[in-house]
């Protein structure tokens, strides 16, 4: 049980809408909209890994 | 399991997913579908010395070792059906999250098939 991961997902979720909202006053908002994007994927990788666990844990608990 | 630890660490997700909702909210459901994953994962493992409790006492009580794994079966159905259909729900997608209760009741019902059969052949042995 790591508490570091909510952080993480947090500081990539402020770091991707600083730079969307640097990247949107620079004029460049096809890059501004991949980058929101792909934060979005990095963090639903990172959620993915957890999900994974707890289903492996509920199928040894109840032997579904 | 430090209950301490799994307190803080629900208020501590709902605190970040509420600072992140502000900046990009999308953010914030990812955080508040971690913290779920986390504390259940967190809690899960100490459900099973209840679960070895109630296995020796239906072992005891004379009962079919095979009802209760139905009945434990049904039981982890409906746990993972609550975290998936609330998190749906958290995420704004309700009619989503009645899908998977009903899915969840079928499969349910389907897993206690056995236990129903036995029944009714008991009744009809009867009369």
């Amino acid at each position: 049980m790591d508490v570091n991961l909510i952080f993480q997902i947090a500081a990539i979720g402020i770091t991707v809408a600083v730079i969307y909202h640097l990247l949107v006053r620079a004029g460049r908002e096809d890059q501004a909209m991949l980058i929101s994007i792909m934060g979005l994927i990095v963090v639903m990788m990172m959620v993915i890994t957890q999900i994974k666990v707890l289903f492996d844990t509920v199928k040894t608990l109840f032997d579904l | 399991m430090n209950v301490g630890i799994i307190f803080a660490l629900g208020i501590i997700a709902s605190l970040m997913a509420i600072t992140v909702s502000c900046i990009r909210p999308e953010f914030s459901k990812m955080i508040g579908l971690c913290g779920s994953c986390m504390l259940a994962i967190s809690i899960l493992p100490s459900l099973s010395k209840i679960l070895d409790l109630i296995k020796s006492s239906a072992d005891k009580g004379g009962i079919n070792e095979s009802y209760i794994t139905i009945v434990l079966k049904c039981a982890g159905i409906a746990c993972v059906c609550a975290i998936c259909a609330d998190t749906c729900r958290d995420m704004g997608q309700s009619a989503i999250a009645t899908k998977l209760e009903f899915a969840s009741r079928i499969a349910i019902i389907i897993t206690a098939i056995p236990a129903i059969t036995a029944l009714l052949t008991l009744i009809e042995n009867t009369i």
